[in-house]
């Protein structure tokens, strides 16, 4: 072998090599942002989401959300109970991936939904808490950068991009921003498969909960229409156990929170 | 300057001040989440609400048009009274005036449920009492929802949705056993007695209780996100009827079901109160219901689902009971109404519902349901606006169709409908 080829080969493997390696320090970095967003063992917490347009309050929803990461992909599954408002109380959606169920007590109606369906509910805000983006995604590091978080604080970040494993999840492509010092979530851009942007997300509020510092409150602002603002706030986190058999479809019409 | 070079700042301008507007919209909306915080609403064990509505129906058929007014009280309870027990309790009660001919009043007390629950573990549950106990997956018409004859007492809307809501339970042991991706459910139902009764607050035991019956039904995950589920049904020791139903995420955006139930019985003209019981035929009767549910640009949700009977009489059957004696054809209709089957053997149904429509608190919904043996069809819509504890709607249905037909034939040609409703917990 050539003097040349050799040495571009040894170059294109360190090339690839150190790409790779590029790429599963991303990995790394997005599973220990997961763990901070995401409690090691199943937990309750109730999800308070105030939506705004035009800077006006339009509406408040209470959701209790119950989840659990399946033992054998990592996925949290995830039992979300509507609190309020009234008419909509104790209505259920359980999700499992892309299996997906919603219950109305007052029909005793239980439907399958679509990943889509469950969009335009206020509940894909409400479990985007459970979100365990290292196993749906794959992650590249596109580099570092300064950024201003949801406390308007200058922050040293990690900017990663996403690519969706699976063509059925809900985004395609998601660029995060993760702090340098501690892997904490600061910002994230939630991209459709035509490239539109669907949402940008804040985490922000950090507090002790369930042994780690947490995020408490994200700020979304849609995509579409940056005026329609949904404010999350995280309360009254604690470690529940979820027995996987209440986890499907018929045990939804008996599910009472404790 | 010419054209091309107006573009071309424009489009620098726009280009600069794009990610200035994300900017700018992203710090009002970090304004905004610094305002103060609601403190978080805690779940009750309670749901209550009232109804008032007035309708303006326009009749067919001998009918009298005129007003209909109503007073509902909806009431649900359901609390854990001890470590592993659980009491529910669910009653509606309708208050109907109305103004045709001669004023008429009538009060219906639906008790739709009461019953304890022990969970003695988590994979053990025992209820006794009247319970809902509903199977289904279909929206507009439910075959393996076995449980469903007699069930109504006091119907406010002929909108599926509203059938499911407001029907009775039925007076049954029910155990369930869970584990990891399935369950397993055994009821049994006695018969109590077989007399109706239209007193207000009858709890009208003989609509829900007057045979033996018992109910098995079992789920099983069997691919991530495929479970069907298998039923059998028994009633007064006649034939087993087989039940399933299944579902599918066809790709993001669709689902696909279907549900089946299917057995030796009598067709449902022969099954007439007051027929012989010699001249029940019996032979392998099916009904279906499969739909496509798919979410739409904009938001909509929008079902078609297609419905079919073999029980039901065939074309030149049918035609035979809409020309032939009216006290006959009249029974038929009220025996059909009662068990919640299709009056023929096949129809289309096909629902839209569109949530945030325009407005951020206005829902619009509505149907359309086409006999496909007689051609006549009902048409029926709902606008709704609702405030945190209010709702306000406004209701239409349509139908339409020769006379005697499955529409047609209804006694009501047209309602207008208007509805308000308070959440009072």
């Amino acid at each position: 072998m050539k003097p040349l080829s050799l040495a571009a080969l040894a170059l294109s493997v360190t090339v690839i090599a150190s790409g790779t390696a590029l790429a599963a320090d991303a990995q790394q970095i997005l599973a220990a942002s997961d763990a901070v967003r995401n409690p090691s063992r199943s937990f309750g917490v109730v999800t308070t989401l105030v939506e705004y347009r035009n800077a006006k309050q339009v509406g408040t929803n209470t959701l209790g959300v119950y989840s659990k990461a399946d033992a054998d992909s990592g996925q949290f599954r995830s039992l979300i109970r509507f609190v309020t408002p009234a008419r909509d109380a104790n209505k259920l959606m359980l999700k499992n991936g892309n299996d997906l169920w919603f219950f109305d007590p007052s029909s005793k109606a239980t439907i399958r939904i679509s990943p889509q369906q469950r969009l335009l509910g206020q509940a894909s805000n409400g479990d985007v808490v459970t979100a365990n983006l290292s196993h749906d995604y794959k992650a590249g590091l596109e580099g570092e950068e300064d950024v201003q978080d949801g406390e308007r604080q200058q922050r040293h970040t990690y900017k990663l991009k996403l690519d969706a494993k699976a063509p059925d999840l809900a985004y395609a492509r998601i660029e995060m921003w993760l702090d340098r010092s501690n892997n904490w979530p600061v910002k994230g851009k939630f991209y459709a498969q035509s490239g539109q942007l669907l949402k940008t997300a804040y985490y922000r509020k950090f507090q002790m909960q369930l042994g780690a510092e947490r995020p408490t409150e994200m700020v979304i602002v849609d995509g579409l229409d940056p005026n329609w603002v949904t404010v999350l706030r995280y309360s009254d986190y604690a470690f529940r156990e979820v027995p996987d058999a209440w986890l499907q479809r018929d045990y939804l019409p008996r599910f009472k929170e404790e | 300057m010419d054209a091309r070079l107006i573009a071309l700042v424009i489009a620098v301008v726009a280009l600069g001040a794009a990610p200035a507007c994300a900017a700018d919209a992203d710090a009002d909306a970090l304004d905004l989440a610094d305002l103060k915080a609601p403190a978080p609403a805690k779940a009750s064990d309670w749901r209550l609400y009232g109804e008032a509505a007035r309708a303006s129906i326009a009749a067919r058929n001998g009918g009298v048009s005129g007003q209909q007014d109503r007073l509902s009280l909806d009431l649900n309870y359901d609390t854990r009274f001890a470590p592993g027990w659980q009491g529910v309790l669910s009653d509606r009660l309708d208050l109907f005036h109305m103004h045709a001919g001669t004023d008429r009043q009538r009060n219906v007390n639906t008790l739709r449920e009461l019953y304890v629950s022990h969970q003695a573990s988590a994979q053990w549950i025992l209820d006794a009492g009247r319970i809902n106990a509903r199977n289904g997956i279909g929206l507009g018409y439910n075959p393996t929802d076995f449980l469903r004859t007699n069930a109504l007492r006091s119907v406010v809307s002929s909108d599926p949705a509203s059938l499911r809501q407001n029907r009775m339970g039925t007076l049954m042991l029910r155990n369930q056993t869970l584990w990891t991706g399935g369950s397993f459910t055994a009821i049994a139902a006695p018969r109590v007695s077989s007399h109706r009764s239209d007193d207000t607050f009858d709890v009208d035991i003989g609509a829900t209780n007057a045979h033996d019956q018992w109910l098995l039904s079992a789920s099983q995950e069997l691919a991530p996100g495929i479970s069907p589920q298998l039923l059998l049904y028994q009633q007064d020791g006649g034939k087993v009827q087989l039940g399933f139903n299944g579902t599918l995420l066809l790709d993001d955006a669709t689902v696909v079901y279907g549900e089946w139930s299917g057995g030796r019985g009598p067709s449902l003209v022969s099954a007439l109160p007051g027929q012989p019981a010699s001249e029940q035929a019996l032979s392998w009767r099916s009904r279906y219901a499969v739909g496509l549910r798919t979410s739409l640009p904009l938001g909509a949700v929008w079902t078609v689902e297609l419905e079919g009977d073999n029980a039901a009489p065939t074309s030149p059957q049918w035609d035979a009971l809409m020309q032939g004696p009216p006290q006959v054809y009249g029974l038929y209709r009220q025996y059909v109404a009662a068990q919640q089957e299709l009056p023929t053997r096949h129809a289309l149904f096909t629902h839209v519902l569109w949530e945030k429509a325009f407005l951020d608190h206005l829902d619009l919904s509505g149907y359309w349901r086409g006999d496909l043996v007689d051609h006549s069809h009902t048409t029926w819509a709902e606008a709704r606006y609702h405030w945190d504890s209010f709702d306000l709607a406004l209701k239409m249905q349509y139908n339409t169709g020769r006379a005697f037909t499955d529409f047609g034939g209804m006694p009501q040609r047209r309602q207008v409908q208007l509805l308000a409703v308070y959440y009072l917990m």
